[in-house]
C-alpha cells in the first residue's frame, strides 16, 4: 500500500546496523581472534573496526551518487542488465548463505548449551517462523523492533559487568603487540567475519530519511558501538582466561558467566544465552530481509519473496551441523563476503567515477 | 485462513511430540560432594554423596545424604556407574565440593576436572580441595545435621573470607592450571576424628600435581597477603619472643604489595623481591599490660618476625616448586627472550626471592 | 418515495399508526386549535407527561389560535412533513402535533429523561481523582465532557447506527488538535457500519478495530470523564454510544492501559514508582509461571542450592507435570473469578474464602499442586489484576498460556521465542495508522516522559505525538515565576 513511502530515521538505521552486526559471532569471537593474534586479539578487533570504517566511507561515496537506489539497482545501472543480473544473483546467494550459516550456528549453539535432545528442525522452524513473521511486514516495523532489541543489548552489557568480579590477570595480554603485525592482521580477518552486517547499509540507504547529510556520523556511531562492545568483551575474556584455556573453549563469552554464582541465581550463562537469542535472531531477520529485497527488487512481490526465502533458509538449516560442515560453510561464506562486501563496492565506486568522467568528457 | 490452520496443526504436532529435553526436577538425585581416590591397584575410586530430601510437610524438610562408591580403572566410567546406583537421573550440577585424595592429586588433577569443564550441566563455580589421606575418609565423615558437603563448603568459604584460603573455583583452577609460570594453591582438608574434619592449611601444587608440601593456616594467611589477595581482613598471631612469652594477635586491614623482578639477561638469573606494606590493627597483646604500647618498636618487631616467616614460606614454596606469585608469568611477559631459555620447572628453585614485610600499626583497639 | 403527510388528519393519523405497527402505547390527545381538529401524538412510555401538559397542551388550549411553534413553550419545536421523520422523532420522545388541513406536523421535545445519577465508576476506582463517572445517557456524558473542556473547538459528530436499535453514536474530538486524516478514517469506518442492533461500545470496537486477531485491546474503554478528556486533549477521538456508560478512546497506545488518573495527582516520584510497579506486574503476569515451569522441568541448574532444595521438596509427591499444575491452577483461578464476579457481594465473599483458602490449602495438602506453584500462580494473578484497565490484565493472563506452553516444550528457548514474537506483534500493530507500541517502537524519547515514568507535570511541555496531533505544545508557562 505504502511501499514506496516506507522510510526509517537515522537513529533507526543506527540501531538496525548495530543489531545486524551484533549476533552469534560474538560468543566465539575471543576464541577466534585469539587463535592467531594471541593476547593481542583486542587490537585485531579495533583494527577490524578501522577497516570497516573505511569500507563504510567507500559505501557512502558510492551510495551518494545513487541516493534512491539499492545495491542491486546500482549494479544494474553500472554493469548493464545482464552482468548486473549475474552479480545480483551472487549477492542474493551471499545473503541466503550468510543467513543460513547464522541459523545453523545458532541451532548448533542452542543444541549444545540449552536443548541437546531437541531436534534441530524444531528450533530452526521456530526461529525462522518468527523471523518471517516480522520480515513480511515492512522495513519500518523491522526497524522499530530492532530499536527495542537494542535495549536488550544494554541489559546484556549490564550482565557482562558482573563478570568483572571474576579473577583477572592482566599479564595474559602483556606485552602488548607481542603477537606481531601479521598475526594481528590475521586476527582482524577473523574478527571482520563476526562483525559482518554493516553491508546492510548498501540496501538500507535509499530508505533513510534525509540521507544526504550526516550519514557518515550515523554509520560511524554504529561502527564505534559495535567495535567497542566487541573489544570490551574480548578484552574481558582475554584477561580472564589463560591463552591455552581460551584456545580450548568454544564459546568463551558464555564461560565468563558460568563461573559466577549468586544467592538468587546460578549459571548466568544459560540466562545470558536465552537473552542472546534475540540479537542472534535479529541478524537472521536482517539477512532474510536483504535476500528478499534482492529477490523482489522494486516489484511488489516482496511478501512472497520473504516466504520463499524463509522456506529456503529452513531447508538449508537441515544441513547437519557438525563441526566440519559448519567450518567449511563459514569458509565459503567468508570468501563470498570478501567479494560482496569489499571487492564489489570498490569496483562499483571506481566504475561510477569512470562513467561519470566519460559522460562529462562527452558533454564537453 | 488455510495458512493459519496449517500453522496450528504444525504447532499442535510439535506440542504433542515435544518436551525432548525435559528433565524433571523431581526425578533428579543431586550429588553434593564428590571424592576421588587412587586405590592401591591404581584404580580410581569415587565416593559420592547424594542428597535425599524428605519433606515433612509444612515446608519442613530433612536432608539426608547417602554415600555411594564406585571404582574403575579410569575416571571416565564412574559417572555411569553412579547413575546406575541411584533412582532417577544423577545431577552433578549441584555438587559443590570436589575432594581429591593426596595420592590421587600427586598424579595430577587436570584430567579429573576435565569432565566439569566440558559438560553442559557442570557448574564450574564449585570448590576443589585436597585431602590428607583418602578423600573417602573425609567425605564419609558423619557429622550431625548438615550434610558433610555443605559443611566443607562453608568451611572453605569461611576460610576464603578470612583470607587464609585462596578463592578458587573450578573455573579459576582451570585458568591457573593452563597458565605457565603460575601455580595453584588448594585447600587442604583432614579428618581429625571420625566425626570431625578441619582445614589443615593449603596444599601446594606443582603444575596440576600435588607437591606433597603443605602450609599451615598461619603460613597461608601470610602467603595470601604476599600474593596480594586480602579479602576483608586477615588475622594472624605471632610469637615475638618465646623466652619472654611475648605473643600478639594482629589483623591486617590493608595491603600494599610490590613484586619486582630483575633478570640478569646474561646468565638468566631471576631475582624477585616482594615488598609488603601492611596496615594492621592489634587485636590482642597481653604482654606488658601496665605500659602503653611503643608502636614503633612493636611494629619493627612484628616486621622482623613476619619477614622471617615470609622467608620460610618462600623456601617451602621453592622446595615444592610452586609459584603462586606468578613470577614465571611476569618473567615470560616482561623478558620473553630470557623466558625462552629458562626451564621453569627446574629454574624456579634457583630464583632468589627476597621477601620484606613492613607493618604499620593503625589501630590498637580500645586501649593504648 | 417517502410517505408524506397529507391534508387529511385522519389519514395522517392512520399512516403513523401503521408506521408504528399499530402499537398500543402510541397515545393521542384530540383538541381543537384554530377551529380545526388537532391531534397530539406521543409514545406513552417516552414522554414526560408533566412537561407535555405544561408546555404543549396547556398553551394550545389557552391560545386557541396562532402559530404552533410560537404557541408551544418548549425549546425545541420543529416542523416535519415525512412519516419516517415523525416516526424517529416520536422514538426520541417528542410529541407530534397534527392539524387538520396542514401538510406539516410539529414535533416538540418533551422526552422523559430517566437516567442513573452520576456515580463513581465501580470498575475504575480512584483515590485522588474526580469521582464522577459516565452514565448510560449520551446527553449526560456529553455534558460531563463539555464541562471539562469548554472550547468551541470541541466537535461532536453524530451518527445513528442500527436498523432496529437506532442507537445514537457520537464522535467527539477537538477540531483544531485531532489529526484530520485519522478523524476522516474513523468517520469512514463508523459510517460504514450497517447492522440491526448496536447496543454497546464493545460491538462498535470490534467493528472498527484494525487487528481483530490480536490479543491486545486496541481501544480504551473508560467510564471516567477525566480520563476521557485527558486523551481528548492529546488529540484522540472519543466515541460515545447511547446506553453505554463506557466511552471508547481511539487510537490508543499500549502504555495508556497502564496510566491511571491517580498518577497525575500524586507526587511525580510516587507516580513513577507506581508506573514501574505496574509494568513489572505485566511482565510477571506473562512470564512468571513460564519461567517457573522452564526451571523446574529444564534448567534446574540456574537455581542455587538453597532455593533448589526447597523447590524440590515441594515438588515431591506431586504427580503432575508442572505445566498441568500451572494450567489447572490458572483455570481454577479464572473459575473463582468468574463465579464471584456476578454474584451479590456476600456470596462472592464466601466463594472467595472457599476458593482461596479451602481449595488453595487443600490442593496442596492433597499434594495435587506444589506449594511453590500456588505461590507462583497467586503472584501471577495478583499482578494481572494490577493493570488499571481490566482488559489489559486479562489479555496478559491470556498471553501467559502460550508462553507457558512454550516453556513446557522448549524451556528458556521457548520463552525467549514467544516473548520475541509478542514484541514483534506489538511493533507491527497499528491502530488507525498510529503505532500501538509508541513511544517505544518507534522510539520517541520526548514521549517517554509519560509512559514508564511520569515526569513532573511542568516537564510535559509537549503532548504525546502517537496520534499525530496538529500541534504539539501544551504548556506555555508553568513555573515561570522561578525566573523572575
Amino acid at each position: 500500500m505504502m511501499g514506496s513511502q516506507i522510510s526509517i530515521t537515522k537513529f533507526q538505521l543506527l540501531m538496525v546496523l548495530i543489531q545486524t552486526q551484533i549476533g552469534i559471532g560474538l560468543l566465539s569471537l575471543p576464541n577466534v581472534v585469539q587463535e592467531s593474534a594471541r593476547g593481542d586479539g583486542w587490537i585485531s578487533i579495533l583494527f577490524a573496526g578501522v577497516v570497516i570504517q573505511f569500507l563504510l566511507i567507500i559505501y557512502l561515496k558510492l551510495l551518494k551518487k545513487f541516493p534512491n537506489d539499492m545495491l542491486t539497482d546500482i549494479t544494474k545501472k553500472l554493469l548493464g542488465k545482464h552482468l548486473g543480473t549475474i552479480v545480483n544473483t551472487t549477492i542474493y546467494f551471499y545473503f541466503i548463505f550468510t543467513g543460513s550459516t547464522l541459523t545453523i550456528l545458532m541451532i548448533k549453539i542452542l543444541n549444545e548449551q540449552l536443548l541437546p535432545l531437541t531436534p534441530g528442525w524444531v528450533v530452526s522452524f521456530l526461529i525462522i517462523a518468527s523471523c518471517v513473521y516480522l520480515t513480511v511486514s515492512n522495513l519500518r516495523v523491522i526497524a522499530r523492533f530492532f530499536v527495542l532489541a537494542t535495549f536488550w543489548i544494554l541489559v546484556l552489557i549490564c550482565i557482562t559487568v558482573l563478570s568483572i568480579w571474576l579473577p583477572k590477570e592482566i599479564q595474559f595480554i602483556l606485552p602488548v603487540g607481542s603477537a606481531g603485525g601479521k598475526n594481528i592482521l590475521l586476527g582482524s580477518n577473523n574478527a571482520l567475519l563476526a562483525m559482518l552486517g554493516f553491508e546492510a547499509l548498501l540496501f538500507l540507504f535509499p530508505f533513510v530519511i534525509g540521507n544526504t547529510k550526516g550519514m557518515l556520523k550515523t554509520v560511524s556511531y554504529a561502527n564505534l558501538f559495535v567495535t567497542s562492545f566487541y573489544t570490551f568483551i574480548t578484552f574481558l575474556c582475554l584477561v580472564t582466561f589463560s591463552p591455552e584455556q581460551l584456545h580450548q573453549i568454544r564459546e568463551p563469552v558464555l564461560f565468563l558467566f558460568r563461573g559466577l554464582t549468586y544467592r538468587m541465581v546460578d549459571r548466568l550463562d544459560l540466562i545470558f544465552l536465552s537473552i542472546w537469542i534475540i540479537p542472534m535472531t535479529t541478524s537472521i531477520i536482517m539477512y532474510l530481509f536483504l535476500a528478499s529485497k534482492c529477490l523482489a527488487g522494486k516489484k511488489k512481490s516482496y511478501k512472497n519473496a520473504v516466504i520463499i526465502n524463509g522456506i529456503i533458509l529452513f531447508c538449508l538449516s537441515f544441513i547437519p551441523n557438525t563441526d566440519k560442515i559448519t567450518d567449511t560453510l563459514t569458509q565459503y561464506v567468508s570468501f563470498l563476503s570478501y567479494t560482496i562486501v569489499i571487492f564489489l563496492p570498490c569496483l562499483l565506486l571506481l566504475l561510477s567515477r569512470l562513467v561519470k568522467k566519460r559522460r562529462s568528457g562527452g558533454f564537453v | 485462513m488455510k495458512k493459519w490452520h496449517l500453522l496450528l496443526y504444525i504447532l499442535m504436532s510439535l506440542m504433542l511430540a515435544g518436551c525432548w529435553d525435559q528433565h524433571h526436577l523431581v526425578n533428579k538425585t543431586f550429588v553434593n560432594g564428590i571424592g576421588y581416590d587412587l586405590t592401591e591397584e591404581g584404580n580410581v575410586k569415587v565416593t559420592v554423596r547424594t542428597v535425599n530430601i524428605k519433606g515433612k510437610g509444612g515446608g519442613q524438610f530433612d536432608v539426608e545424604d547417602i554415600l555411594l562408591f564406585a571404582e574403575q580403572e579410569m575416571q571416565i566410567g564412574l559417572g555411569t556407574e553412579i547413575d546406575s546406583m541411584v533412582a532417577g537421573e544423577v545431577d552433578f550440577s549441584q555438587a559443590h565440593i570436589i575432594l581429591i585424595g593426596d595420592e590421587m592429586a600427586k598424579t595430577g588433577i587436570n584430567q579429573l576436572l576435565e569432565f566439569y569443564y566440558r559438560g553442559k550441566d557442570a557448574n564450574i563455580a564449585k570448590k576443589v580441595a585436597i585431602t590428607k589421606g583418602t578423600a573417602e575418609s573425609v567425605i564419609s565423615t558423619e557429622i550431625e545435621k548438615s550434610p558433610i558437603a555443605f559443611f566443607i563448603l562453608q568451611a572453605i568459604e569461611g576460610g576464603e573470607n578470612a583470607s587464609y584460603l585462596p578463592d578458587e573455583s573450578i573455573s579459576s583452577i582451570w585458568t591457573k592450571l593452563l597458565t605457565q609460570g603460575r601455580d595453584l594453591l588448594l585447600p587442604y582438608m583432614e579428618q581429625v576424628t571420625p566425626e570431625k574434619i578441619r582445614i589443615a592449611g593449603v596444599a601446594l601444587m606443582d603444575g596440576d600435581k600435588f607437591s606433597g608440601k603443605t602450609l599451615t593456616i598461619e603460613q597461608s594467611s601470610l602467603l595470601l597477603l604476599m600474593m596480594d589477595e586480602l579479602k576483608k581482613t586477615s588475622q594472624m598471631y605471632l610469637v615475638l619472643d618465646e623466652a619472654k612469652d611475648e605473643s600478639i594477635r594482629i589483623s591486617t586491614k590493608q595491603v600494599k604489595r610490590k613484586l619486582d623482578i630483575e633478570v640478569d639477561e646474561k646468565n638468566g638469573n631471576v631475582m624477585a623481591s616482594i615488598n609488603l606494606k601492611l596496615k594492621i590493627g592489634i587485636d590482642s597483646y597481653p604482654h606488658n599490660l601496665n605500659k602503653n604500647i611503643n608502636q614503633n618498636e612493636l611494629s619493627q618487631k612484628i616486621s622482623r618476625e613476619l619477614t622471617k616467616q615470609a622467608k620460610e614460606i618462600t623456601n617451602i614454596l621453592q622446595e615444592a616448586n610452586c609459584d603462586p606469585f606468578g613470577i614465571g608469568l611476569r618473567v615470560s611477559t616482561t623478558y620473553p627472550e630470557t623466558w625462552e631459555k629458562l626451564n621453569w620447572d627446574k629454574d624456579f628453585k634457583n630464583v632468589t626471592i627476597k621477601p620484606n614485610v613492613e607493618v604499620e600499626i593503625i589501630k590498637t583497639g580500645s586501649i593504648y | 418515495m417517502e410517505e408524506q403527510l397529507t391534508q387529511e388528519l385522519q389519514n395522517n393519523f392512520r399512516k403513523i399508526l401503521k408506521y408504528f405497527s399499530y402499537t398500543e402505547d402510541l397515545a393521542t390527545k384530540e383538541m381543537i386549535f384554530d377551529n380545526k381538529n388537532c391531534t397530539i401524538l406521543f409514545l406513552d412510555s417516552m414522554v414526560n407527561k408533566e412537561q407535555l401538559q405544561t408546555f404543549v397542551i396547556a398553551p394550545i388550549l389557552e391560545a386557541e389560535t396562532g402559530e404552533i411553534d410560537k404557541v408551544v413553550e418548549a425549546t425545541e419545536v420543529q416542523a416535519v412533513s415525512s412519516i419516517s421523520e415523525i416516526g424517529s422523532k416520536l422514538m426520541e420522545g417528542c410529541c407530534v402535533i397534527l392539524i387538520e388541513g396542514r401538510e406539516v406536523a410539529w414535533t416538540v421535545s418533551v422526552a422523559e429523561t430517566t437516567s442513573r445519577s452520576i456515580e463513581t465508576p465501580a470498575n475504575e476506582r480512584s483515590i485522588k481523582s474526580a469521582h464522577d463517572g459516565f452514565v448510560e445517557s449520551i446527553g449526560t456524558n456529553l455534558l460531563l465532557i463539555r464541562r471539562r473542556v469548554k472550547t468551541p473547538q470541541l466537535k461532536v459528530q453524530s451518527y445513528t447506527l442500527g436498523r432496529q436499535s437506532n442507537t445514537k453514536v457520537n464522535l467527539v474530538y477537538l477540531a483544531n488538535l485531532a489529526n484530520s486524516e485519522m478523524v476522516e478514517e474513523i468517520k469512514r469506518r463508523v459510517s460504514s457500519i450497517d447492522v440491526d442492533q448496536l447496543l454497546s461500545s464493545g460491538e462498535i470496537e470490534e467493528f472498527i478495530e484494525d487487528n481483530p486477531y490480536s490479543p491486545f485491546p486496541q481501544m480504551l474503554h473508560t467510564e471516567r470523564p477525566d480520563r476521557a478528556v485527558s486523551y481528548l486533549t492529546e488529540g484522540k477521538v472519543l466515541l460515545l454510544v447511547d446506553g453505554d456508560p463506557r466511552v471508547l478512546i481511539m487510537p490508543i497506545t499500549f502504555f495508556a492501559f497502564y496510566q491511571a488518573s491517580d498518577d497525575y495527582n500524586s507526587r511525580w516520584m510516587v507516580g513513577t514508582f507506581f508506573r514501574c510497579i505496574r509494568f513489572l506486574s505485566y511482565i510477571i503476569s506473562i512470564c512468571l509461571p513460564a519461567i517457573y515451569i522452564a526451571i523446574v522441568s529444564y534448567h534446574s541448574e540456574v537455581l542455587p542450592i538453597g532455593i533448589l532444595y526447597s523447590v524440590r521438596v515441594s515438588l515431591e509427591n506431586v504427580p503432575f507435570h508442572p505445566f498441568i499444575e500451572a494450567f489447572t491452577m490458572q483455570i481454577v483461578l479464572e473459575l473463582l473469578k468468574e463465579a464471584s464476579i456476578r454474584l451479590p457481594t456476600p456470596i462472592a465473599q464466601t466463594i472467595g474464602i472457599v476458593g482461596g483458602v479451602v481449595i488453595g490449602t487443600a490442593v496442596v495438602e492433597a499434594s495435587f499442586v506444589s506449594n511453590t506453584m500456588v505461590v507462583i500462580i497467586g503472584l501471577t494473578a495478583i499482578s494481572s489484576f494490577v493493570a488499571p484497565v481490566n482488559e489489559m490484565g486479562t489479555s496478559a493472563r491470556l498471553l501467559g498460556f502460550p508462553v507457558m506452553v512454550a516453556a513446557a516444550v522448549l524451556g528458556f528457548f521457548g520463552i525467549a521465542i514467544v516473548l520475541m514474537v509478542i514484541v514483534m506483534h506489538l511493533c507491527k500493530l497499528e491502530t488507525f495508522g498510529m503505532p500501538y507500541f509508541s513511544p517505544l517502537a518507534p522510539l520517541k524519547e520526548k514521549d517517554l516522559k509519560d509512559t514508564l515514568i511520569r515526569m513532573p507535570a511542568w516537564k510535559m511541555v509537549t503532548r504525546p505525538s502517537d496520534s499525530l496531533p496538529a500541534y504539539k505544545k501544551q504548556q506555555w508557562r508553568t513555573r515561570g515565576w522561578k525566573k523572575s
